[in-house]
């Protein structure tokens, strides 16, 4: 571990936060683009892998949605430093 | 040379960067600077001729000035001298022991310059630099000591006869 202040390791996890909650946003911005279309299709769900799933696979998407949108994860987005490297922790 | 008087200035534009860790050359809004690692230890590296008139009395005194990506922590560097009199093998580093620059805090503003300084004594600190003698500053960020979050930008040197 880099000899650093703790400011500089406590960057790390907030930089990687910033990314990947972004990254969590957009799949799941993705997933309820592709749910509203899938809803007006209205397809038959007979015999494939989404057959008594649809219910679950859409709270679980609400739920993802609820958790990713929390302010704190804004928080850490606001405070990304894009000139950190993210090796005080390695 | 009177105490306060300048000896040497050196820019961006003048760095002899080490093989690695060395800090890169950017712009910010026009302005050269050499941008430092909050992280790893990057160094920039100037060579220099002592002027004639340097008194040699105390030493000197050295001024860096950057800007900081962030508006909060602290800011802070190290600098070495290296003589390079007939005696010195230039084909090995030989700097003298490091000095310096206490982490201060940076500005509120990130693109406001902070300049900060430290004062090096004649003889070993100066790896014994007078009046005449080439020789090399290396400036180092001192990210051990420093808690400011995301990149230093150094805009100049200034050693200044103390």
């Amino acid at each position: 571990m880099a000899n650093v202040p703790d400011t500089k390791k406590c960057q790390d996890l907030i930089n990687v936060a910033a990314l990947q909650v972004q990254a969590i946003r957009a799949a799941v911005a993705t997933l309820k683009q592709l749910r509203t279309t899938f809803l007006a299709v209205n397809p038959s769900t007979a015999g494939t892998a989404l057959q008594g799933n649809t219910t679950a696979i859409s709270n679980s998407i609400n739920a993802l949605d609820t958790q990713a949108s929390l302010a704190v994860w804004d928080t850490m987005i606001a405070a990304y430093v894009a000139s950190h490297q993210n090796n005080a922790l390695s | 040379m009177a105490s306060g008087d300048t000896l040497a200035t050196f820019f961006p534009s003048a760095n002899e960067p080490p093989s690695s860790n060395y800090a890169p050359f950017s712009l910010r809004n026009g302005h050269p600077i050499l941008q430092f690692d909050d992280t790893t230890a990057y160094s920039a590296i100037f060579t220099a001729v002592m002027p004639q008139n340097y008194s040699n009395a105390t030493g000197v005194t050295v001024y860096v000035t950057a800007t900081a990506i962030a508006t909060s922590g602290t800011m802070g560097w190290t600098v070495e001298f290296e003589r390079m009199d007939s005696g010195t093998d230039l084909d090995s580093d030989s700097f003298a022991s490091a000095q310096t620059i206490t982490a201060t805090t940076v500005p509120a503003t990130s693109g406001a310059p902070l300049t900060l300084n430290v004062a090096v004594t004649k003889g070993a600190n100066m790896d014994s630099v007078v009046a005449g003698d080439s020789f090399r500053i290396r400036v180092t960020r001192d990210v051990g000591n420093d808690s400011a979050v995301g990149n230093t930008e150094l805009m100049s040197v200034e050693i200044r006869e103390t």
